[in-house]
């Protein structure tokens, strides 16, 4: 049915474009003749056939014209009221000066005056302009709003004096405000002004606002008159904010500044609120601000601080780091967050200090700008901290060269790292993980070594890993050398977990000497550091460890590494994988691996996978999950 | 009193002064953000529970010309608080005149967005709106404008940019990681959801008594009632939603531009087809959309809805790997890319303690919500144009520096659309 409404637009499309202007569409008729009698309720397929071919004849640009004067006939029928609203719809997209005189005349009928107005509003022109002229003139009491709100719409210059009649009328003086507004030049400037002394309505208000705005570049005096006349106290307060927010666009600082700073310290907290944010905009805004502050209650001053926080004069800085240290909560909290947007180094110990002495929301604020302040020199702040005497102090400026990646921390961060208290050893060593490049591995091997317990050691792994998975050198020979000179078979495992991270052939051969002679805790770092090298190169190791007898638990972890390897996407054909696959289902003693095959087989649709799926359903142990591979399987088939 | 006005629960105590009822441990009762909820069924509703969570808000006003949906959430502000103090009320013009709202929270359809967020700018509230922002281009901008004039806060209901999935999968293409981006797919559902079953009633009937008809319509043009009109599928019919492409371009295409920092820009050129319904009674929004988006420098988006060639959610297509998002979760190639870490020294999107928590927090603050309207009004353009596309069956050019149509006069005049008597903007 769909494709049928689609061919027919697009043949009468071509039609229209061969024969040019002359004639309407042949289908057009017969569903013109539908939609004559449609009603609200009725089953709209004429109507979206109608739609369909219009947007055919759209697609193809060609001329309106000839529908449009069918349509013009359709509206001075005896059609529906629905079927007429329909048809005016689309009248407002393309109608012409050809259309207005019989919307004109709707516009006379209370029934169709609405749809009427709809598409004259649409039909740019003079024709209609004078349509709409003429039915503002003949409509009455509260009729006359759609009329006036068209308009408006049309910014008609020529309706001011008319519009302007209307601004003491009770019933429609709000609507001629605001379609004044949208006309927006002097004239309507000028009536709504003259209005104002009889009125204390928010719409005529907002209608001197908006066309102060649209003047604004054309007679700035004029707006400036407005902003003035509106940002007195007596107006309300969104109005008072609205006209001092005008103001600071068009009128010099001079005489902005005093009347914001009037604002913050008379107004209702709405406009002082406005004006903490105006005056954070403002050049002369710090030095007001940070003069106010002290008088300000805590609420205002911690929206303060958010006015300051971009600001670079010395006022504003000395204020929001003055904040840091109030009696109220909300404040230093704001003064904290504030700080994220410096860029004074000089704020860098004040915050570690912030951030070691409180908790909460204040600790986190004072950790957030820490590691938020930028440029070189706050780096070098955070670098000089990392030997700040205070213990406390110490951890959040070594959080903080994690935090920032602070290029150079390097030496400093290794120094903490190597000697002290455990606990700035573990920070120092996590921080490492963002930090440490090729000079600090040499180090970090050296206390992986050292390291005295488990948690210690993964701290220096995980530091090691990070540092090697970043670098483009191979590290393969010194953790290789590492490797062989330490007789810790926790360190040992440590180092083939790094190796593993970096995945080089060149270590492979180290794990297999692992796998075949270590000890077994060396064999099992083994297996599990190849379950995370980034190719499936260690494959045949690993089926190979699971294959052999004697260690169970072993053979049960090499096997899962295998199948884990096994089903990474890999550019090999599915029925490599499939063979792969088949190798894991074979070696597997237990239904939990076959299980683990099986539902890695979907990923390799093949006829060999297939086949291993097929044969894995007649082990009653994974018949269940076979049958679901062989479905997947056979719809990947297809 | 006349009966379209005030409460109508059967005893509700004076009105007291919102700031003033507050109770709770941590935040003086002086200190809450005052909220109305305008609009409470479905979406309102969702968001009139959780505004009522916040320690430091109290919903002090509700208002639905539903008086089921209104009544529903009088009772659930009513238990929360152990108090009848909350405005109940049919007239959103009566809670925009409290001068103890601080704040609105528009859950309504539509094409009532423009008049009622205009309204509350005009008032001085603070508003989280629903997205799209507006039912047509021409109100989404006088929805900026009126917002600037005031210098209120405004947060559009987009939400994902508040989920941690989705600023990650941005700050992943932001920062390079799947190299250039030249081509974006943004997934979308297709169809006509019916939710109550109530797609099938098309008939005029007479309204429901609890629900005031041609308050309902508004600034729609005016038709008679029937239950597939109104809650929830209204989003079907045009007159007053734009179907599934505008209801989801606030969601996917909004996250898009984040990604490829958008916010302040837009298409060049829009060109969509869409599959309209054959027939029914009422819903006539495409049922399955594709919307080609070119952008400056030869990027470009496809929005696609009901395509199953299309994965539903975003995917930004680099020269080196892909990024792809949505509300189960990030997917990339190469995978390594979806575990990386966004440096210190990257650019970091901001993170949001929840995105009506963050509206709160920038109406106390003052500071930049995460959706405001002009970057609400640049994500919902190309769902604006794609809808003016497919109407026309032709490709639109646009002037994302003005924000104006190029060339075709006939596409200009589908940008807005006149409002019924007596609404204006």
């Amino acid at each position: 049915m769909h494709c049928r409404v689609l061919l027919l637009a697009a043949l009468m499309a071509t039609g229209v474009a061969r024969r040019g202007s002359a004639q309407p569409p042949p289908a057009l008729e017969p569903l013109l003749a539908q939609i004559a009698a449609y009603e609200h309720g009725q089953d709209r397929k004429p109507v979206a056939e109608f739609e369909a071919l219009l947007r055919g004849v759209h697609s193809t640009r060609a001329p309106m014209g000839p529908i449009e004067q069918r349509m013009i006939r359709f509206l001075e029928s005896d059609a529906t009221f629905a079927g007429k609203e329909l048809i005016c719809r689309h009248l407002a997209v393309f109608g012409t000066d050809a259309s207005v005189p019989v919307l004109a005349k709707m516009s006379s009928a209370r029934e169709t005056a609405e749809i009427a107005r709809y598409t004259l509003e649409q039909i740019p022109g003079q024709a209609s302009l004078d349509a709409l002229r003429a039915a503002l003139a003949k409509a009455s009491g509260k009729e006359r709003i759609g009329w006036i709100n068209s308009l408006g719409a049309r910014r008609d210059a020529a309706s001011t004096p008319a519009l302007a009649k209307l601004l003491g009328d009770s019933g429609v003086g709000a609507a001629a405000a605001d379609a004044l507004a949208a006309i927006g030049n002097a004239d309507a400037l000028r009536a709504l002004e003259a209005a104002l002394p009889n009125s204390s309505g928010r719409a005529l208000r907002d209608a001197l606002l908006r066309c102060a705005w649209r003047i604004l570049a054309a007679d700035g005096s004029a707006a400036r008159g407005v902003y003035r006349r509106l940002a007195a106290a007596g107006e309300e307060t969104p109005v008072r904010i609205a006209a001092l927010r005008g103001l600071t666009v068009v009128a010099p600082e001079e005489e902005t500044a005093p009347l914001l700073e009037k604002a913050l310290s008379e107004g209702p907290p709405a406009l002082q609120v406005a004006a903490i944010q105006m005056l954070g905009e403002t050049g002369a805004g710090g030095a007001i601000l940070a003069g106010a502050f002290p008088k300000l209650p805590p609420a205002m001053q911690a929206r303060t601080m958010a006015a300051l926080e971009n600001r670079v004069d010395a006022p504003s800085k000395q204020t929001v780091r003055g904040g840091v240290a109030s009696g109220h909560a909300e404040v230093r909290l704001a003064a904290l967050r504030a700080l994220a947007a410096s860029e004074d180094a000089a704020v860098v110990p004040l915050l570690a200090a912030r951030a070691a002495a409180t908790g909460g929301d204040e600790q986190k604020a004072a950790r957030e700008s820490l590691y938020a302040v930028r440029g070189a020199k706050a780096d070098e702040a955070v670098i000089a901290g990392l030997r700040d005497p205070d213990v406390q102090v110490r951890l959040e400026m070594i959080r903080a060269a994690g935090e920032r990646a602070a290029p150079g921390a390097g030496p400093a961060l290794l120094e903490a790292a190597g000697g002290g208290p455990a606990e700035v050893s573990r920070e120092a060593l996590r921080a490492l993980r963002e930090t440490a490049g090729d000079k600090e591995i040499p180090r970090l091997v050296e206390l992986l070594i050292a390291s005295e317990s488990a948690a210690s050691r993964r701290e220096a792994e995980r530091a090691l890993m990070a540092a090697v998975r970043r670098s483009s050198h191979s590290w393969t020979k010194p953790l290789e050398q590492a490797f062989r000179s330490s007789g810790n078979a926790e360190v040992q495992g440590a180092l083939l977990q790094v190796l593993s991270v970096a995945g080089r052939d060149d270590a492979l051969p180290l794990f297999r000497e692992a796998l075949k002679a270590g000890p077994a805790a060396v064999r099992r770092a083994a297996v599990l550091a190849l379950a995370s090298w980034p190719d499936t190169k260690p494959l045949p190791d690993l089926i190979e460890a699971a294959r052999r007898a004697g260690e169970p638990a072993l053979a049960v972890l090499a096997l899962r590494s295998y199948i884990k390897l096994a089903s990474l996407p890999s550019g090999r054909p599915p029925s490599e994988t499939a063979r792969l696959l088949e190798q894991a289902y074979d070696a597997a003693k237990q239904a939990e691996e076959k299980r683990a095959v099986l539902a890695a087989l979907p990923a390799a649709p093949c006829a060999e996978s297939l086949a291993l799926a097929e044969r894995a359903a007649r082990d009653a142990d994974v018949a269940k999950e076979a049958a679901v591979a062989v479905g997947a399987l056979r719809r990947a088939l297809k | 009193m006349s009966p379209t006005r005030r409460q109508f629960l059967s005893s509700v105590a004076p009105a007291l002064p919102a700031r003033a009822l507050g109770q709770g441990p941590a935040t003086p009762p002086g200190d809450r953000i005052a909220v109305a909820l305008i609009g409470v069924g479905w979406q309102g509703e969702n968001n009139l529970k959780t505004f009522l969570e916040m320690e430091d808000a109290r919903v002090v006003a509700v208002c639905d010309v539903d008086r089921v949906h209104l009544r529903r959430a009088a009772a659930t502000v009513e238990e929360h608080y152990q108090s009848r103090t909350c405005l109940v009320s049919t007239r959103f013009e009566e809670v925009l005149d409290r001068p103890d709202v601080d704040c609105v929270v528009l859950s309504v359809p539509d094409h009532w967005h423009g008049v009622i967020s205009i309204a509350a700018a005009r008032a001085g509230k603070h508003v989280y709106g629903e997205k799209p922002l507006a039912g047509n281009f021409g109100e989404a901008r006088a929805i900026c404008e009126a917002v600037r004039r005031y210098g209120t806060i405004w947060q559009t209901g987009s939400w994902q940019r508040s989920v941690g999935a989705f600023r990650f999968a941005c700050e992943l293409v932001r920062n390079g990681r799947i190299g250039r981006v030249r081509r974006v797919e943004v997934g979308l559902p297709g169809g006509h959801l019916d939710w109550d079953g109530l797609g099938h009633r098309t008939a005029p009937v007479p309204p429901p008594a609890a629900l005031e008809w041609d308050r309902w319509l508004g600034p729609a043009p005016a038709a008679p009632y029937c239950p597939a009109r109104v809650h929830k599928t209204w989003r079907w019919r045009s007159d007053y939603g734009g179907g599934m492409l505008m209801d989801w371009v606030g969601h996917h295409v909004d996250i898009a531009h984040w990604g490829l920092g958008l916010d302040g820009t837009g298409p060049v050129e829009v060109e969509a087809r869409g599959e309209f319904p054959p027939g029914g009674a009422l819903w006539d929004t495409a049922l399955r959309f594709r919307v080609e988006a070119r952008y400056e420098g030869g990027l470009e988006m496809l929005i696609a809805g009901g395509y199953d060639d299309v994965r539903r959610g975003v995917k930004w297509i680099g020269a080196d790997g892909w990024v792809w998002v949505d509300r189960s979760g990030i997917e990339t190639r190469p995978r390594e890319v979806a575990l990386e870490r966004i440096g210190p020294r990257e650019t970091r999107l901001p993170r949001s303690p929840g995105h009506h928590r963050q509206f709160i927090d920038c109406v106390r603050s003052g500071g930049r919500t995460l959706a405001p309207p002009e970057v609400a009004l640049r994500s919902t353009t190309p769902g604006y144009l794609g809808v003016i596309s497919m109407r026309l069956g032709r490709a639109i050019r646009w002037d994302p520096v003005n924000q104006r149509i190029i060339g075709d006069a006939q596409a200009e005049r589908m940008l807005s659309r006149p409002l019924r008597s007596p609404w204006r903007l």
